[in-house]
């Protein structure tokens, strides 16, 4: 008995499901195809490639569309039952139906707001070189111990001054508000006072212009200011010479030494801008880039700077 | 009779067929099939009719012994189950009654 194409015959056998189906189908169309053969081997093939094509459509595509309409079919006819009873029962009990909307909305809200704290603290990663590297201290008050403390300049100055070799560098801020005045509208600009190690500490540079020297921590040096990224680009339309000019804050002019990457935002949340110690001065903020800026915070000789504490980082 | 019982029109053709082969098998059915309709008939669309016509209980059908001729495969034998005579004569009917009195109607075609 002539055979049909070997290819064809295969490729049948394969797209049939296994069974009396495929042992049947294959055997009759075998048989047909050799009675078909004899008036013409190119009819004949032409007839067993229509099979073929008929047998993939009902068994593969048909089935296939048949148990997936079926499958979504029931899914939303179910999801519609369950909606509408779930209407019905909410509508005929208001009280309840309050209740459970109440219990929905504060449910939501505290998942929302305890992932978000579980995103920024532990999920993502600080937004600086090396963080695993990077230590915070704090100390705590006598008689407070729930309370951590913040350390004078003075504090900051002896412990800088007797730092272990462990320590790579060793840096301290503090933050305050200055008033920026000279381009646009005048306004109350989040300023934070860094000691002389503070970039490298957190092992970020200026992407444009430098960051502080050494002699530009001392007090009557220290009239320069260092710009976060949102800043440069809102006021100064990220115009690159605004390197070297001077900008006024609180009706001084104050020199700009550079401008900071995008991303790079210390104490990053509102939280830390108002310095707060309990919270974390390093996590992403979730809001839009603050305007921001970055100036020495010299070791005041003579009281220039008010005596308050701040926040040490160590590397 | 209710929607699920009726039969379409291939579902017709296969059952009457199968009934009047007695004990068929899948390419006689063929043949028998493209003989009196004059029409191709794919052996895929034969099968899968044979499936569900099986499934509603209007067939039995049960595989034969290997066949040399064949390669070795078995044939499909079928034949009509007393739900499925007794469907057939009911679909009749109802075809009967439909069709009288419109053969005039019809003309010479």
């Amino acid at each position: 008995m002539r055979r049909p194409p070997g290819v064809l015959r295969r490729l049948t056998a394969r797209l049939l499901p296994e069974g009396p189906v495929r042992d049947g189908l294959v055997g009759d169309l075998d048989e047909l195809y050799a009675e078909r053969v004899a008036r013409g081997r190119v009819r004949a093939d032409a007839w067993y490639a229509r099979q073929l094509l008929s047998a993939a459509f009902h068994y593969r595509i048909r089935k296939w569309q048949r148990s997936a309409g079926t499958g979504i079919a029931r899914v939303l006819s179910e999801c519609r039952s369950d909606l509408g009873y779930a209407i019905r029962v909410l509508r005929h009990r208001p009280g309840f139906t309050v209740i459970v909307v109440l219990t929905l909305a504060l449910g939501i809200g505290a998942n929302t707001v305890i992932f978000s704290v579980v995103d920024a603290v532990l999920l993502k990663p600080l937004p600086l070189p090396e963080p695993e590297r990077l230590v915070r201290l704090l100390h705590q008050r006598r008689g407070d111990e729930t309370r951590p403390g913040r350390f004078s300049r003075e504090d900051f100055a002896d412990f800088e001054a007797s730092r272990s070799p462990a320590v790579e560098s060793v840096a301290a801020y503090t933050t305050g508000i200055r008033v920026f005045t000279g381009h646009g509208d005048a306004a109350e600009l989040s300023t934070t006072y860094v000691s002389t190690d503070f970039f490298r500490a957190m092992l970020t540079g200026a992407v444009i212009g430098r960051t502080f020297r050494p002699e530009e921590n001392v007090p009557g040096s220290d009239r320069v200011a260092v710009l976060s990224d949102a800043f440069w680009r809102s006021r100064f339309a990220s115009h690159a010479g605004v390197i070297g000019t001077s900008i006024t804050l609180d009706g001084e002019p104050v020199a700009v030494a550079g401008v900071m990457p995008p991303g790079f935002e210390f104490p990053a949340d509102e939280a830390g801008v108002c310095g707060h110690p309990a919270s974390s001065p390093i996590v992403p903020a979730q809001t839009e880039p603050a305007e921001a800026m970055w100036m020495p915070w010299p070791r005041p000789a003579d009281s220039q700077l008010p005596r308050r504490g701040g926040y040490m980082l160590t590397v | 009779m209710n929607e699920r019982a009726w039969l379409s029109s291939f579902e017709h053709l296969v059952l009457a067929t199968a009934l009047r082969l007695e004990r068929g098998y899948g390419a006689q059915l063929v043949r028998e099939l493209e003989e009196r309709t004059g029409r191709d008939v794919q052996g895929g669309a034969l099968y899968i009719t044979l499936d569900r016509l099986e499934r509603k209980g209007l067939i039995e059908s049960h595989m034969g012994e290997p066949d040399p001729e064949r390669g070795g495969r078995p044939k499909r034998f079928v034949e009509v189950t007393p739900e499925g005579v007794r469907m057939l004569a009911e679909h009749r009917a109802v075809m009967l009654r439909v069709w009288d009195g419109l053969e005039t109607r019809l003309g010479d075609t």
